[in-house]
């Protein structure tokens, strides 16, 4: 694979770019990052939690699932995942830094809070009891590890490196790369 | 207490209207509602799954939990859970729908979400529903959030998140009470509940004060 793009976000900073049917967005990272795609041409067609979940019958986002839109439509392919064995990536939660994200997405399309959707949250680590009760569990791994994601429309992703303390292990750059 | 309104809507379809702060709805039926809440102000302000599982810190709704919107107001209270001795509600899938069924089928996955193998699939599920009952107040489906699915109860592997439907559903109606903490537009599909035994079913409205 060839590297089209790169970038390092230190702690509390966004990126959005384009990625294209085929691409990959490779995230290396050990701390939270919350994540949303959209189509490029179509906003209204983005990435939902729980179409997500119905889709892989599975709460917790990992390799070989797929991302789906609100209209049941696939988004990406989740191809590979560092994180696995280490801890759970997280699809019931809002975001942790709202603010960054809707300023992060300014840059392409103006959002407000109540119009955002729910983010993926990568290295997010929840312990979820039997009985339902939801904690967070700051787990990460010693090294920034990739996680990659492969587009099967056009799109337009966002994501920050957001390392609230009660949430995430400590704060690190992250690199986004488009392969 | 006086009664605002009250009906039985019809199995496999929609309901919505406008209930003011401070009023109670009843829902009674024995199969799943998909059920969402707007700010009636403003709808942008709408029922989120999210929000509502990280206020109350479940995955799981429960009595005297709230219900929230993405930006984090709070929109009901759950008064009465007539549910509560059988199992639990589910806040992990949207809403069943033509294109759900359909990509279902195409992949070979009917037996995985609907329990059957060899059905013939409807051409509309809770996501028309809700979308032809918010109609007039002009909210699109893309701004419908993922419901919170009454009476819909969820096997969810502890080891590895895996989630399966079940079939538990109340012999006898039981009711689902919720009061609004504002003026609220309120909407639910009778889901047409393909997983049940049963099949979809009515539900009683109530609203009272």
């Amino acid at each position: 694979m060839t590297t089209k793009n790169q970038a390092t976000l230190r702690p509390h900073e966004g990126w959005t770019g384009e990625v294209k049917t085929g691409q990959v967005i490779r995230i290396t990272a050990k701390s939270m990052i919350d994540f949303n795609c959209f189509d490029k041409d179509n906003f209204t067609e983005y990435f939902d939690t729980a179409r997500t979940r119905i889709y892989n019958l599975n709460m917790y986002p990992t390799v070989n699932h797929r991302l789906f839109s609100k209209q049941n439509n696939p988004m990406m392919k989740f191809i590979k995942d560092g994180f696995s064995g280490i801890g759970l990536h997280d699809l019931q939660s809002s975001h942790g830094c709202p603010d960054l994200m809707l300023k992060t997405l300014g840059t392409v399309k103006k959002m407000t809070f109540a119009d955002l959707p729910d983010p993926m949250g990568l290295f997010r680590n929840l312990k979820i009891s039997p009985s339902g009760q939801i904690k967070p569990s700051p787990k990460g791994p010693l090294e920034p590890v990739d996680i990659e994601l492969e587009a099967e429309i056009d799109l337009v992703c966002a994501l920050t490196n957001c390392p609230a303390a009660e949430l995430s292990a400590s704060g690190a750059d992250c690199i986004v790369t488009i392969l | 207490m006086s009664i605002i309104r009250q009906e039985l809507v019809n199995r496999n379809s929609g309901w919505a209207a406008e209930m003011p702060g401070g009023q109670t709805l009843a829902l009674s039926t024995r199969t799943i509602i998909d059920f969402v809440a707007f700010d009636a102000g403003n709808p942008s302000h709408a029922l989120d799954q999210a929000m509502t599982k990280e206020n109350n810190l479940s995955k799981y709704l429960r009595e005297a939990n709230g219900l929230y919107s993405r930006s984090d107001q709070l929109l009901m209270t759950f008064v009465a859970d007539g549910f509560r001795a059988l199992r639990t509600h589910d806040l992990q899938f949207g809403m069943c729908g033509r294109t759900r069924h359909k990509r279902a089928a195409e992949e070979g996955r009917l037996n995985e979400y609907l329990q059957k193998h060899n059905m013939t699939l409807p051409n509309h599920g809770c996501a028309e529903h809700l979308t032809w009952g918010l109609e007039d107040w002009g909210i699109r489906c893309e701004n419908i959030h993922s419901a919170i699915n009454f009476l819909q109860n969820m096997e969810i592997s502890q080891d590895d998140g895996g989630m399966r439907r079940t079939q538990v559903r109340p012999s006898a109606p039981v009711d689902i009470v919720l009061g609004a903490e504002k003026d609220l537009l309120v909407a639910f599909s009778a889901c047409p509940d393909m997983a049940s035994k049963t099949g979809g079913l009515g539900v009683g409205v109530l609203i009272s004060d």
